[in-house]
């Protein structure tokens, strides 16, 4: 069935003549991909099942209507027979037919009933690993509370990553398999919700809840995934990659993120004062990956919900109140508490965003300056 | 039950000119204002899917900004059942009610002008709600999706505003629009038709008025926060302040849900009257299928939370909205199988309102399928919100509401116009409407299944091919419409003269007056005799 | 049913409006508070 289909859509696209670039490359499904953990397994199993169930029930009445159309016609003689509904049938039909239903329905609800737990219900008896899950307009953001590990998860723009485009991140979320890991998801601004299709866990990203939900990897691989709640302009560009590695990994690949990070909180702390050329080229950086999906590259922002910078008041006024948006945010508003930068990375950016597009004030914000202002 | 109209002397002066129609208090006329507003209305969301489908053509972003996109999506989601479906089954009974029932009018022929004259200046803020961000201060477009889900809503510039104005117009139409139904159907039944005789069609619009004025209301009240929200500084959806943005979910879907059989029930109204008089045979199960709808519309109500599993709700809430929603099948099925056990043993002849009653009982099946698979909740957890929901909806939707509307206009036009709308035209139409849909629609199943979100403008080339499919079934569907037009105009400028019973196989009180019905029909009340021509009855 | 003539049949079609559109109304009203308790028992986190 699954060539059949697929041959089909590919001699259609042949036969109309668009042949879109790079798309006879790529692999294309018509079922769930094959499911990377225990609760997708069986997820997978019940839409099956269900799904077997309605095929059947579809021959059924298609065979029956088809039957009727064909031999219940005026054209081929056919009397109506006006007594129907008078016969016991017509009588008792209307309790024949909704038991009939729901001895299908009670069959589903059952099936389903019994996989919902396991896969609703955190359990609480076994040792969890704790990953928190952050949306933001428009990029994720990975904490792994038990292992003090950040990760920030942005797409990679179509140049870097070519077939794999909206489905490759810059930073994956690694995780271990045969741990049982449990997701606490929120969101930072609007609503989001993770999904990652071999996992098979969808939930919400709710400002101000905590949603969780719970996946024990159970073969090692690279899972693509994507945001699944509108989350506004560029909700399109939300992957998330999955990559799941044997737990001696995983514990290696933390050591490194936390080694990384130590390097960079000293060169941050190091007693070193940084020159305009310097912190422009890192604020750069920094802002367009951080700050550019809302504010723009350009400065520009996507007023109302995100401001421009370029010419605004905060960027152009007091240091100090624009380093205060920058590390506490900007409570009611989409704008996020930065604080969590190290205090080069927080001067670098808000030294780019006084003097770039024209903001030329010539301020120069040391990391020691931000130290002193937290 | 009504013989004053006997008594009242009708000047059958019948206006002319623009006061006709402006100040028309004729349940005909502002019937026909209903269907014709309905009909551009359709031009105008299907022109928005068109767009949609075009962008959706290949990956990459080639005519839309995202934005302007998302803003397509909202508009074509509103247009459609606010502006298109709804105003259809208002027209629809505001023609078809009377004369079904014996009475002179609607019940109250002043309102029943107002809550027409609401829907223009509503769909002008609609319109508007669309526009206004392409003009200078005009602010961001409305990216929100027809849910207007908070916070995104919230961070909206100036056009939610005249998007939440647009939607307490409508809501005040069609709950003005409900009560006239009800009333005219309580009060106004010829002498001797009891309620458990009505056509079933009135029983479908009984219903779905009742819904209306239990529903929108919800739906007003929330949106009202929304606009309180944004403006007033309350926080009844804002975290930060102590608010919930999960509330206005609730409040959404609450009325969200019971709206999807109030564009289905009348439609099933239509099918009711359409499939007997092509199978030659009585309506099978008339009282079941009364029982079923009241059935459907009472659960219906309770169910609202199965469009966001994904919420975190605890595992009794969703046990229950799941078992919740695997039941309505139970009297979904029962009409469907109503329906199929009318054609059975009948003597069919497949005139175009026969052609798409056939595909509704098939199509609609399919989809209701597909709908008890999103009803279980793990399942769901894949399902949700995926381009599967896109195609499950428009599966129950066209079919359950849209082709249902056709049947109706193609099976009563006649009796409007006078005039026989061409046959061979018509089942061109749905054949290349049927199809069409089926490429749009089909493909958009396993999209959603191998992964692909709903409402985004970009896609990896993984979801090409289906997605060139299903745009170049858009095409195809999108202009079978420009024949429906054609068909229509036709018909009413002229064409071969309909008889009082246009069909063979109909019955009931509206084929006893004359095709076209006088301006004023049913003012003396219909005769004992006309009142046992129903489909009922062995016939 | 009995007959009426157009005055009573008036009267009774205008009584019956606006008992419907108070019930409308009233569900509008009551909208707010109930569903603030409907959402709060079944959000409760597992």
């Amino acid at each position: 069935m699954r060539f059949l289909v697929s041959g089909l859509a590919r001699w259609v696209v042949l036969f109309v003549g668009f042949f879109g670039a790079g798309s006879v490359y790529a692999e294309y499904g018509v079922n769930f991909p094959e499911p990377a953990s225990g609760s997708a397994q069986e997820i997978y199993d019940i839409h099956m099942m269900t799904m077997r169930v309605s095929t059947l029930l579809l021959v059924i009445v298609f065979a029956i209507v088809f039957y009727s159309l064909y031999f219940h016609r005026k054209s081929r003689g056919y009397k109506a027979d006006q007594k129907f509904h008078d016969t016991w049938f017509g009588h008792w039909s209307w309790i024949i037919v909704p038991t009939l239903v729901l001895g299908v329905d009670l069959t589903i609800a059952n099936n389903a009933n019994a996989v919902l737990e396991k896969v609703w219900v955190v359990p609480d008896d076994k040792e969890l690993m704790d990953v928190k899950v952050t949306g933001h307009q428009w990029w994720w953001e990975f904490d792994y509370l038990d292992h003090g590990v950040k990760v920030e998860s942005r797409y990679v723009p179509k140049e870097d990553s070519g077939d794999l485009y909206l489905r490759e991140v810059d930073n994956r979320l690694v995780l271990p398999v045969g741990t049982n890991i449990r997701f606490l998801h929120t969101s930072a601004d609007v609503l989001h919700a993770f999904w990652v299709p071999e996992l098979a866990v969808k939930k919400d990203a709710i400002p101000g809840y905590v949603t969780e939900t719970w996946v024990e990897i159970t073969r090692e691989g690279v899972f693509r995934g994507q945001c699944a709640e509108l989350c506004g302009t560029w909700h399109a560009r939300m992957p998330i990659v999955v990559e799941a590695v044997p737990k001696e990994q995983f514990l290696a690949w933390i050591d490194e993120r936390n080694a990384a990070k130590a390097a960079a909180a000293a060169e941050a702390s190091a007693d070193k004062t940084w020159t305009m050329e310097e912190l422009m080229a890192k604020g750069e950086e920094l802002y367009n990956t951080k700050c550019g999906a809302c504010h723009q590259v350009t400065g520009i922002g996507l007023p109302p919900a995100f401001p421009p910078l370029k010419g605004s008041a905060i960027a152009t006024g007091p240091i100090d109140a624009h380093l205060d948006i920058v590390i506490k945010g900007q409570p009611g508003t989409a704008m996020m508490a930065w604080g969590g930068l190290n205090d080069l990375e927080i001067a670098a950016i808000v030294t780019y965003e006084r003097n770039a597009w024209g903001n030329n004030t010539g301020d120069l914000v040391q990391p020691a300056d931000v130290k002193q202002h937290r | 039950m009504s013989t004053y109209a006997a008594e009242h002397h009708h000047d059958d002066h019948v206006p002319t000119g623009w006061r006709r129609w402006v100040f028309s208090t004729n349940h005909k006329d502002i019937g026909t204002l209903y269907l014709l507003f309905a009909l551009c209305m359709l031009f105008l969301g299907g022109a928005s899917a068109m767009l949609i489908r075009a962008e959706l053509f290949q990956p990459g972003i080639q005519l839309l900004h995202p934005d302007l996109y998302n803003n397509l999506v909202t508009n074509h989601a509103l247009i459609m059942i606010f502006g298109a479906v709804m105003p259809a089954a208002a027209g629809l009974a505001n023609w078809m009610i009377p004369l079904m029932i014996g009475a002179p009018d609607m019940a109250l022929p002043r309102m029943n002008n107002l809550s027409f004259w609401i829907l223009p200046a509503a769909a002008t803020m609609l319109i508007l709600s669309f526009v206004v961000p392409f003009f200078p201060g005009g602010g961001s477009q409305i990216n929100t999706g027809w849910t207007l889900y908070p916070p995104l809503s919230l961070q909206v510039g100036m056009s939610m505003d005249f998007l939440i104005f647009a939607i307490h117009l409508l809501g005040i139409s069609s709950v003005l629009a409900s009560i006239n139904i009800i009333v005219t159907l309580f009060n106004m039944r010829a002498p001797g038709m009891t309620l458990m005789q009505m056509p079933m069609f009135c029983w479908t619009w009984l219903v779905t008025a009742f819904l209306l004025i239990l529903v929108v209301p919800v739906l007003a009240g929330g949106v009202t926060m929304l606009l309180f929200d944004r403006h007033f500084g309350t926080s009844f959806f804002d975290a930060a302040g102590g608010g919930d943005p999960v509330l206005f979910q609730h409040l959404f879907w609450f009325f969200g849900h019971p709206e999807v059989y109030v564009l289905l029930l009348p439609s099933i109204g239509v099918l009711a009257h359409v499939i007997p008089t092509f199978s030659r045979k009585p309506l099978f199960g008339y009282k079941s299928m009364v029982g079923s709808m009241l059935a459907v519309a009472t659960i219906g109500m309770v169910v609202w939370a199965h469009h966001q599993y994904t919420i975190g709700m605890s595992l009794g809430a969703v046990t229950y909205f799941m078992i919740g929603t695997i039941i309505i099948s139970i009297p979904v099925g029962l009409m469907i199988f109503n329906f199929i056990a009318t054609m059975w043993r009948g003597s069919m002849t497949f005139e175009t309102p026969m052609l798409f009653a056939v595909a509704i009982i098939l199509m609609f099946t399919f989809g209701g399928l597909s709908g008890v698979m999103l009803a279980v909740v793990p399942a769901d957890m894949q399902y949700h919100d995926s381009m599967f929901v896109v195609a499950h909806f428009h599966y129950v939707l066209m079919p359950g509401a849209v082709f249902g509307l056709f049947a109706g206009v193609f099976y009563w036009l006649p009796k409007w116009t006078g005039h026989m709308y061409d046959e061979v035209l018509a089942k061109w139409f749905f054949w290349i409407n049927v199809i069409g849909f089926n490429i749009t629609f089909f493909p958009q199943h396993f999209l959603g299944l191998a992964g692909m979100p709903r409402r985004i403008v970009d896609y990896n080339v993984m979801f090409t091919e289906f997605n060139v499919v299903s745009s170049i079934g858009a095409i195809i569907f999108g202009l079978s419409h420009l024949l429906l037009l054609y068909i229509v105009i036709k018909t009413i400028r002229g064409g071969k003269k309909a008889d009082a019973k246009v069909w063979e196989g109909a019955h009931g009180l509206e084929w006893h007056l004359d095709s076209p019905p006088a301006f004023h029909s049913w003012s003396t009340a219909p005769k004992a005799i006309e009142l046992t021509d129903t489909y009922e009855k062995p016939q | 049913m009995k007959n009426l003539n157009e005055q009573q049949q008036k009267k009774k079609n205008t009584r019956l409006a606006i008992a419907l559109g108070a019930f409308a109304l009233l569900v509008l009203v009551t909208s707010f508070p109930f569903w603030q308790a409907v959402l709060v028992e079944i959000s409760k986190s597992n």
